[in-house]
Order: C-alpha cells, then structure tokens, then sequence
C-alpha cells in the first residue's frame, strides 16, 4: 500500500489546479485493435492468453492491462506528457460485476492490481524526469452497470438486479487489487446511482480501518440529463449532502453533457461543497458522425474550464469521453496561472 | 420554500441563546483561515473545514440541510407499524401500494422526513423494511426527502441503510447495551454514511429525569465525537417523550422535563440537535383528537422554543398554537408545564381540569386537510395531469368518465389511451426534454400508464370480442462489444407498461441473434441500444444484415451517443424498412405507437422519411466543405506502425488455372446472399428453419443442390484465373507493377476529407513501399467460373424454363464468389507464402476476411476508378482463359472478378469519399490524361461535381 499523500496532494492543491488525465476508451478505439489483441494472442502480450473458452472479448477495455499494457501505457505516457498531474487507472470496468459479461469476473482482482501497476509504473517514470512535479496515480472505480436504485422489473417497483452487499464486495475486491498494485488515490467516478458510490465507499471505509491507513478518496457524479439530476434522481447538493459523510479529498462531476452544460451544476457543487472539487467533462455533446464521437476541439473545452477556475469553482481538471491528450494539454495551458478555488461550501 | 413547515409557519424559527452565538466562531470567510482550525476527529474533515458549525446535511432527491438556527423540521410518522395501525394492517396485509399512498401523503402534508418503522412481531421487518424503502425510492414524490430508518433492531436498521441513496437518520442508537455495542453501531453506521438520534437509554434503562437525561446525552456526546468520530452535527438526542396527564403524579413532570432537557442539550452539546416521538406525549388521550392536537400544538411550542430541532409527528394534524381555543390551551399548558391550574372552576389539578373539558372538545373533531394536487376540471385533462405527476389515485373514475363520452358518441375505447393517455406521455416526453422532469419520475409517469391500459383492457377486449393481443411485440438488445444496459431496460419497462411484449435479449447480442430473433417471434419492431462510440458502427453493421436477411420491421435506434443525424446519415441508408433515432425512454411508446398504428403509421414513416432525407442532404453539403488540400491529405497519409518486411513470392511471375476443379470450391461457397436472389428473408442456415418463409427457402435450397450437383459432375461450368505476384513500388499515390518488360500504372485516389485527430487520409498505396523504400510486392487477378454457361442458359431459354436459367446463373455467381476466397488463400500460401498452410480451413473465418491482406477490386470504395480494369485485364492476358472485357468496362463472362492483393498486415478497406479538384489535376497529370477525361472518370468523386460544394 502507498503511503498517504493526501497532505501533499493538498499542499499542491493550495498552489494550483492540478490536472487530471483525458479519456482512455476514446485513446484506445484509436488503435485498430482485434480479438486477438483483446484475448493477448499478439506478440504484444508476453504472459496473458485468455482461454479460448471465454466469450468476445473485443470491447473488453480494462482487459488490456494484462493483454495489450505497451498500448494502454502508451496512453498513460500521452497524457503524463500532456500534463497531467493524476493520471486514472484503466479500470472503469474492472469490477467483478463488469467483467461478469466478460467471463473474467474471477480475475477481476487481477485486471486492477495490473492497472494500477502499469499507471503506477508511468507515473514513476514521469516523476523521475520532472521532479518538481509529482504524478500521482487515481484508481478508477466505474459505476458497474448496474444500479441499486432502480426497479428492472416493469410489475415490482421493489426489485433490484444488485444488492448494496454484493456491490460492497466487488468494490472491496476491486480497491484492493488497485491498492496492491500502488494507487495514491481512489477515485469512485461516473456515479449515476448514488447507492452505487455509497456502496464503494462503504467498501473503503471498512477496508481502510482494516487496514490502519487510509488513502484520499475522490467522487465524481454524473448529471445525465437536462432537468439537472443523476440518473437516479439527486440533485448534486443531495450527491454531496449523501457523500460529504466520508470526507472525500475532492468531490466534482464529470462525463455526460460536456463542460458547457455541465457548467450550472458544477457551479452548483462548488457553492456547497467544503472540500476540492474536481470536474472532467466530455468533449462536448456526442458527435457520433465524428470518428471519436465526440467533436469538440482542445482549444473549445479548454476555454470552457478556464471559465471554470476563473469563476473560482473549481482545483482539479481533466477530461472525459471524447478528450485526447491534445485537450489535457490545451487545458493545463489554459489554467497554468489561474488560482485554485477556495471558498468554502455554504448551505 | 420547500422546508418550510407546511403547518405552522409561527413554530421555531430557532433558539436565540447567546451561548451558541459564542460558539460560531467569526471572519472565517479568509482563505488563510479556510483551512485551519479543525475542531472535529481527523477521519470526519474536509479541506475547506472552517470553525463554524456546518448543518446536518440529509438527503433524499433532494438535500435538507439542518442548521442551529433551522426552523423546526417535521417528520411523518404515520409509516410506523408500532404506531400507525392503519399502515400496520397494510404492511401486514401485504399491500404495500397502499402503504406507499401513507408515505406520499406525509410528504404532501408537509413531512421533511419520513420516519418509517416496521417492528412489528408478526412480521419479517428486514424483508419489509427493504421493500418498502426500495419501493419509495422509486416514487420521486416520496424520496425527494430523507428517510429515518426507525427501529429497535439493530439487523432491521442495517437492512434499511442498504437501500438509501440519499443521506439518511437511524433512529436510533442508545447505551442500553454499554459502550462497547453503542460504539460499534455508531462506527458502522457512519460507515453507511448516515445521521443517528440518540435515545437518552443506558445500561441502566430509559431516562425519565432531567438529570438522567442529561448525563446520558452527555456521554454519549463524548463517546460519539471522541471515540467514534462523528461530526457533532450529526448527532440528534431523543431525551424521551413520556405519556403526561395519566393521573400517576410521577408522569406530571415528564413533558416539562424533555423540554428543559432540551435546552440543556443545546446549551451544553455544541451543534447537536433534539428530536422526539411527539405524540406519545398525549396517550393518555387518545380517542380525542382534538385534545391530542392541542397537546401536541402547545408541546411542540414550547419545546421548540427551547431548541427542539426535529419531531416525529402526523405532518397532516398539526395545529397553530395561537389558533386554539383559549380555553383548551391553557388548560394543556398547565398540563405540559406542570402548573397549577389558574382557571376558577378548576379543581387545582391541571390534569383532572383538562380531563373535564376534554369531552366538550371531542365533538369537534376536524377533517385532516390535505394538500393535494391542484386536479384540473376536465376528466382528460385529469389524466394528462395523472400521467404528469406520476399519481394514479383517482385514474379509474376520470378514465371511466372519458371512456363514457367516447362510447356515448359511437366511439372505442381503445381511444382514451390514443388520445388522452398518449397526449399525457408527450407532454412527459417534453418535459423530460426540457430539464423540468427526471427520470424516476419519467419510469412513475410509466407505471401510471399501466395502471390506466390494465383498466381499460377488459373493456377493449369486450368491444373486440376477445382477448386483445399486446400492442406489438418488440425484439431489443444492447449491439455486440457494448456491456451498457441501462437505457435499455428502462425503455423495456416503459414499452411493458404501455401493453408492448419486449423480448430483451440483453446485453453483448451478435447482430445474427437479433435477426433471429426477430425472425422466429415475428417481430413487429427492433430495438438497438448501445453506449460506447464503436457500437455505432455496429447498429450499422445490424442494420445491414437485417437487410440481407429481408428483415423490414421497423428499426429504433437508442443510446446515449446515438443522435437523429448519425441513424439518417450512417443506420438509415442499410436499411430498407423505416429506421428511428429515440431520443430517450420518455419518447419511445410514442414512436411505437405510431409505427405500429394502422392509420398512423404511413404519415409517420413518411414524415421520418422526408426528416431523414432532408439530414442527409444537409450533411452532403456540409461535408463538402470539409476537404482539405491535397498537399495537407498528404501529409496525413497512412504510415505503418508496425514495421513490415515484404515477402518475396515464391512462385513469382504470371500463372494459369484453366480448369479448376468445381468440387474443391463448394466448401467456400456463402449461401446467404443466393438466397438474396429468390427475395427470401434471412440468414443461412437459420432461414431454412424459419416459419415464414422456410419451407420454401427449404425447396429451392434443394433445387440448388441437385443442379449444384449436375454442374460439378456434368461440367456444366468451367472455372479459371490468371493471376500473379509482382514486385512493385508506390509511385506518388499510385501503385507500378513491373514484370520486368511491362509496367502496370493502378492509378488510386487518397481521401481528402478533414480526418479527426490521429486518423491518416487513407490510399491503398500507402500499404505498398516507395522507390528508395526497398523491394515490395503486389499481387493482381482476374477469374471467373462462368465460362461454357452459354449452351446451358440457351437450352433452358429454348425449355421456357426460366426457373432453371437463373438458378444456373445464381450459381455461377456463388461459385464465382467461392473462386475469389479459394484463390485468394491459394495465392497467400503457395503462390506468394507469406501465410502458413494449415490442414483444415475455417470457411467461417475466411468470410469474415480474417487473414492477413486485402484483395480491393476496381470499382469499390476504396479505388473507385474501374477503367484500370482495362489495362489490368490486358496485362494478365485473360484472353487467355477466355476472359473479356467491354468498352464500359463490363466483364465477360458476366460472373467474373478481377483485382489486386496487397499483403501489408495493416492494409485495410475503407471509402475514398470525395476528393478536390487539386486532386483531380495531380490524377490526371500522373496518368498522362487530360482533365477533362479524369473529370469522367471520377465524376462519382469530385466534389465540385456536387451542387453546393466548394473544393478547398
């Protein structure tokens, strides 16, 4: 387990807005990539092959760490020379419940502690040759695909196809690989259903007093549609008020939407949140008539979180769907002198 | 307002002590301060801590924050099986709807919190404390507020956290177990992220005294923000609220003592709060609601006055202290305060006094006044409002009313749910459009839906006759490579409440399942969904197939990167049935309404038609304007990442298979296109056992197997291919391949639209080295297995049998087809030998062209110019094998291909587009051609051949 960085993180968090890396599905469907690539039956891959019993693979993108790393580490690298500060771990859908469509739900474990390694691996690296700017390493903890708030069942309002038990245990699985394999910080993103989020900070909490040591954690809700609520229904000052107990290094939204509409309900967050808040917004609304489906330039979403920090609203940035390292370095341009945020919430 | 008391706006409005004012701590606006002073245990801080008290933040929906000056918040106790025997007998009775309605209706009367309790003996609480939680999270009326998970069972109050997403209050913790259990419950339920009240209840038992109180609140205190590191905000004392005025003279000072408690808490506790079961205090009364009322009324008066942050109470009968009769109130003053009673016919005793003019006040027993819904006169309207706000409680008696005047005028039934009940789920589709509905209260609007078809049905199924049918039976899956299910399956559940039969075939589906699929049910509609961006491409792939299948039911496109531009420009054009972009669930039943409607759906398909046309066209010009130079295309092109050394052919030169064996092709052959040709829908082998159009699939697959088998062991028709690898170099964008006598010029196009970042503007002669590159090798072809079909054709002309005439030359065709797969495997591994021979032969795969090399054919997308099949014809001499070509660049025999292979491993497909006229000129200029002649040839290229369109 790293040792906790959070007085350093928030040290540099006084200082200036750090940046946190772009997009890693939109950076890997750049790679003409084959089932055989997925399943590590390339010479790229020198110790994972995946039984030929599983099912596709392809579209399997956590799966790479162990099948295809020089490409997701060459992603890594990308956006470590672009800037970033905090680079995530490839794993939003590494959990037991993601790789479950996959067949590899038993290596989930496995497909984190390889992530967090191979970022940690990157960051080092980057660390190395540019001292006075340390890299950190987030581990991402992605939403599953399933949701604990929401009935699938059209004639019983009550039922669920996840239980807040079985969520913990998969998250706890999930940190614990991405502890192993070196993170600095965790990082509970894309939170559509605020049950979901509580569920893996549950599983951080019980593992951490386990453990004796903690590590900062960071969450990112996901405001999915035009009345300016989650997909389950919570305002962000309901997100915050549900997540504010755990005392998160940072709070923020990022995905759905794009930085300009996002831009009211990250407002919104800063003006309650007593703790950093971060923001990492796809690059626009999705395009999907552009090759990476989203069409928005670097110099466009850059402009739009400058506005961000010059409204004081916000100390992390990065991006989401849709951005490149071209974006995260548009944007680290963009914010270099600006003042992190540091007004406090209020009620 | 939305905290506002809904009862009585004079109650609270906080405690106005000096000795909290004190306590908040002044200036601490500065930044340099910001981050200071940390009063609370390291786990529980924040960054941005500051000195002054932050609220007690709950959350349902929506967020209710409690500071120390708060007004006083309410909370409903009416779903509460120990105290509530009317939401008992539901809960028991298994009716949980109705019991949802108690939830709806404290919220509506104002309740900022709902505390729900379900300690009941003949009862599994943990089973129905999760159901009933689970069930009004998804009522957005109801979990708009927060949840106080209210029980004496520690399994029971677990089980509740587990099914809140908002912040929510245990009610409650106590020291009755000692320290050590009060401090493990109190870890996890922070751990839950929850709020707790604490009971005024030790190892001893229940505090009844004002000292007791106190001393237990204050080591719990202390425990809590010592040991357990809880914020002390989060922290709400319940010092006990006893039955008064029960004649027992020990009970007399029991309200009095809750309320100096009270203010000893606030006073003493810094920022926790107080809370309290208020009706207890007037049990001894109950069977007189208005007593009880004005007991309640005064209580809270004064206990809010002396800091009473919260009460669980009946949101619905609160009164206004200043309202009372005079007369009752001081009576229950002297109660509640303890006092001796001032009023001359009194006896002296504040409890008998009330208890003699209690009777003359039962009488008055008011309504309960419920807020409710502002319902609009008409009963059509009613319903659009039922289906708005999600609230079916008067559904049946408006539905029954417009049903009425429907059949009075001659009309169906079926029209309430065509006019009204769709009118309503439009407006709910604009709403959700416009940001002013969410989407829990979108999948309620659903529900109420069903409620109203599953009225109406027997009604409809009386005027038909029989029983109706589902509205139609639709087929949805999320494409293959996409895991994202979500929105799939809320539109599932939306379509199900409307009467539709979904058949989901969950997530990852092959684009062959979901034909299938459509097929064997007969689908009337296919859903697709998909999150990621390669899942676009995929709903292209399916709708392509679904049309080689003969599939043309609708097809509904769905998903968070989808868009109306993308399914007319990139789904719409493979498909030949209608194809609809869904914007999102709320919209769905509309499109499928009236896809599946009789009268409406030409107008629609119609509408969407001329929409989807009008995209395209707008899209064709404005892509136009996309082109960049060709210096710019140039500098883009493709360079290979991976670094390739060409393989030298071991059998270089031309070569000549005059007559092919016809049996070695069978196995190559792909049948589904043959069945293409008879207008049979569907993929093989599965169409053979479809149930429409099997049995005759099954017949003329026969057919073809007994002619297939004349052809091969009659000779009916002769196969042959000239073909060879050649050294060859990239010459600017075109490709030379020399024999060392001749030289062949492929002339090729680069494409010239603005790529998006990191893609290359693709030539295929990019996939071949340049001059100073080294040696590189480039294979072409010509074949046919068409040849001697004359006689055959002309002797089943002469019969009249046209039936047999174009089954030869469909399968001249097919073998054709096979000709090209098997030659191109030959080439690769005996001709050329780049790839290794394996004993057996994976058809399958071969089809899919999983292999390493491409064989791009004149006249494609990726090198659209055909003439050069001219020169290339020439070159292999196909004259030779009987092979010929016309002035317009038509193949003789009819069944013939011809091309080149290229062996670079990342040598692809793609579509050309259209190009400018700087690269017109540079096309000509290479090819030693006037730019009048190359304007001809590439006239389906040029942009400035296009109205509209500008070459950069």
């Amino acid at each position: 387990m790293q040792p906790d960085r959070t007085s350093e993180l928030v040290e540099l968090l006084r200082q200036r807005i750090l940046i946190l890396d772009g997009a890693m599905g939109t950076m890997v469907q750049q790679h003409p990539l084959s089932e055989d690539d997925f399943r590590g039956n390339t010479p790229h891959c020198s110790h994972a092959h995946l039984p030929d019993t599983l099912p596709e693979q392809k579209g399997n993108n956590d799966v790479l760490v162990l099948t295809r790393p020089d490409i997701i580490a060459s992603i890594h690298d990308a956006y470590l020379d672009a800037g970033a500060d905090i680079i995530e771990t490839n794993t939003f859908g590494a959990s037991r419940i993601a790789q479950a469509d996959y067949g590899l739900q038993d290596n989930a474990r496995e497909i984190s502690r390889a992530a967090a390694a191979l970022a940690r691996q990157c960051a080092d690296r980057a660390t190395e040759k540019t001292p006075d700017k340390p890299r950190f390493v987030a581990g991402a903890l992605g939403p599953t695909n399933r949701t604990a708030s929401i009935s699938p069942d059209v004639s019983d309002p009550a039922a669920r196809n996840i239980t807040f038990d079985e969520l913990v245990a998969a998250y706890r699985e999930a940190m614990e690989g991405l502890i192993e394999g070196g993170v600095d910080i965790l990082l509970i993103e894309t939170v559509f259903d605020t049950l979901n989020a509580k569920a893996a900070l549950f599983a951080a909490e019980a593992f951490f007093d386990g453990a004796g040591q903690r590590l900062p954690i960071m969450v990112s809700g996901t405001i999915t549609d035009a009345s300016g609520r989650t997909l389950s229904g919570q305002t962000p000052e309901a997100f915050w008020n549900s997540v504010r107990p755990y005392a998160p290094l940072a709070v923020g939204l990022n995905c759905a939407l794009g930085a300009e509409l996002m831009r009211p309900h990250i407002e919104a967050l800063a003006h309650v949140a007593d703790t950093f808040v971060l923001c990492y917004p796809n690059a626009g609304l999705p395009n999907p008539m552009s090759d990476t489906g989203y069409d928005e330039t670097p110099e466009t979403t850059a402009r739009l979180v400058r506005e961000f920090a010059e409204q004081g609203w916000v100390n992390i940035l990065g991006g989401c769907c849709g951005t490149t390292p071209a974006h995260i370095r548009a944007m680290a341009e963009a914010v270099r002198n600006a003042t992190p945020r540091t007004k406090t919430g209020t009620s | 307002m939305p905290h506002q008391n809904a009862a009585d706006p004079s109650l609270g409005g906080g405690l106005q002590t000096p000795v909290f004012c004190a306590e908040r701590s002044e200036g601490a606006e500065s930044a340099d301060t910001s981050f200071q002073t940390n009063p609370r245990p390291p786990s529980a801080s924040t960054p941005f801590q500051k000195g002054a008290a932050n609220p007690l933040r709950l959350s349902g929906l929506e967020p209710l924050n409690i500071g120390d000056d708060s007004l006083f918040v309410n909370i409903g106790e009416r779903t509460n099986v120990t105290g509530s025997k009317a939401f008992a007998r539901l809960i028991l009775a298994g009716d949980f709807a109705a019991a949802v309605d108690v939830a709806r209706n404290q919220v509506e009367n104002g309740a900022q919190i709902i505390d729900v309790n379900m300690d009941e003996a003949m009862l599994d609480s943990v089973a129905a404390m999760t159901r009933f939680l689970n069930i009004i999270a998804t009522e957005p009326d109801i979990a708009r507020v927060p949840v106080m998970i209210d029980s004496s069972r520690w399994e029971v109050i677990e089980a509740g956290l587990k099914c809140v997403q908002g912040r929510a209050l245990v009610n409650s913790l106590s020291l009755k177990e000692g320290e050590e259990e009060f401090l493990r419950r109190a870890r996890i339920v922070k751990r839950y992220g929850a709020a707790t009240v604490v009971m005024a209840f030790d190892e001893q038992g229940q505090a009844d005294s004002f000292e007791r109180r106190i001393a237990i609140c204050q080591r719990a205190y202390d425990l809590l923000t010592q040991k357990a590191g809880f914020a002390p905000e989060d922290i709400i004392f319940d010092p006990n609220v006893f039955a008064i005025a029960t004649g027992i003279d020990e009970h007399a000072d029991y309200a009095l003592g809750f309320i100096r408690a009270t203010r000893w808490i606030r006073e003493h506790l810094p920022h926790a709060k107080v809370s309290g079961g208020i009706s207890n205090v007037s049990f001894s009364f109950r069977g007189n609601d208005t007593v009880r009322e004005a007991i309640h009324t005064v209580f809270l008066y004064h206990a809010i006055r002396n800091g009473l942050t919260m009460g669980i109470v009946n949101a619905g009968q609160l009164g206004v202290y200043d309202a009372l009769d005079p007369e009752l109130r001081e009576a229950v003053e002297d109660v509640v305060l303890n006092r001796s009673p001032t009023s001359v016919d009194s006896s002296g005793n504040a409890t008998e006094h009330l208890i003699s003019i209690a009777e003359r006040f039962r009488s008055r027993e008011k309504q309960t006044e419920t807020v409710r819904d502002e319902w609009p006169p008409s009963a059509e309207e009613r319903i659009v409002h039922a289906l708005v706000r999600g609230n079916a409680s008067r559904l049946s008696e408006d539905l029954a009313a417009v049903r009425q005047t429907i059949v009075a005028r001659g009309g169906k039934t079926l029209e309430v749910i065509e006019g009204s009940l769709m009118q309503g789920m439009n407006v709910v589709g604009d709403r959700f459009g416009e940001g002013k509905m969410f989407l829990p209260q979108v999948v309620k609007s659903a529900r109420v839906m069903k409620d109203a078809v599953a009225w109406l049905v027997p009604f409809i199924e009386q005027e038909k006759g029989g029983k109706t049918q589902s509205k139609g039976r639709i087929v949805i899956a999320t494409v293959k490579g996409d895991v994202h299910d979500i929105g799939k399956n809320i539109v599932s559940v939306v379509l199900q409440c409307n009467n539709f039969e979904v058949i989901d075939l969950g997530v990852m589906v092959p684009a062959q399942k979901i034909i299938d699929t459509a097929m064997a049910v007969n689908a009337d509609a296919v859903g697709l969904s998909g999150l990621i961006t390669p899942s676009l491409e995929e709903m292209a792939h399916v709708a392509a197939e679904m049309q080689r299948a003969g599939l043309r039911c609708p097809l509904l496109i769905g998903g968070a990167t989808t868009s109306r531009v993308h399914t007319a420009i990139k789904i719409a054009p493979h498909y030949q049935g209608v194809t609809v972009y869904v914007p999102d669930a709320s919209r769905c039943v509309g499109v499928v309404t009236r896809l599946l409607s009789e009268t409406q759906r030409d107008a629609f398909v119609a509408e969407i038609a001329a929409d989807y046309a009008r995209i395209r066209e707008q899209h064709a010009q404005k892509k136009g304007t996309a082109l960049i130079p060709l210096e710019k295309a140039h500098a883009n092109a493709f360079k290979p990442s991976i670094n390739h050394t060409p393989v030298a052919p071991l059998k270089p030169g031309r070569h000549i298979l005059a007559d092919i064996p016809l049996e070695q092709l069978v196995a190559y052959i792909d049948w589904s296109p043959f069945f293409q040709t008879w207008d049979l829908p569907g993929a093989y082998p599965a169409i053979l056992d479809n149930a429409a159009v099997g049995e005759q699939a099954r017949q003329v697959f026969a057919d073809a197997q007994a002619m297939l088998k004349k052809i091969v062991d009659a000779r009916w028709l002769r196969a042959a291919a000239v073909f060879g690898v050649w050294p060859a170099l990239q010459d600017r964008d075109d490709i030379l391949l020399n024999d060392g006598e001749r030289q062949l010029r492929w002339p090729l196009l680069r494409q010239q639209q603005q790529r998006p970042e990191g893609k290359p503007n693709y030539c295929l002669s990019d996939f071949v080295r340049r001059q100073n590159e080294g040696v590189d090798y480039v294979g072409a072809f010509a074949l046919t297995a068409g040849l001697d079909i004359e006689p055959h054709l002309e002797r089943f002309r002469e019969a009249h049998d046209d039936y047999s005439a174009l089954m030869l030359k469909a399968l001249a065709d097919r073998f054709t087809e096979a000709l090209a797969e098997w030659l191109h495997r030959e080439v690769r591994i005996h001709y050329w030998g780049y790839e290794k021979a394996t004993t057996s032969v994976d058809i399958a795969a071969l089809l899919n062209e999983q292999y390493q090399g491409i064989r791009p054919a004149p006249g494609y997308p990726a090198c659209p110019e055909h003439s050069v099949k001219a020169t290339l014809l020439d070159w292999l001499n196909v004259a030779e094998i009987g092979m010929s070509i016309t002035e317009n660049f038509m193949m003789l025999p009819a069944s013939s291909i011809s091309g080149f292979y290229l062996a670079h491993p990342e040598a692809r497909y793609f579509a050309v587009g259209l190009i400018g006229d700087d690269q017109l000129q540079h096309f000509a200029a290479r090819n030693n051609i006037s730019e009048a002649t190359a304007r001809k040839l590439l006239a389906q290229n040029l942009a400035s051949g296009k109205q509209g369109l500008s070459s950069p």
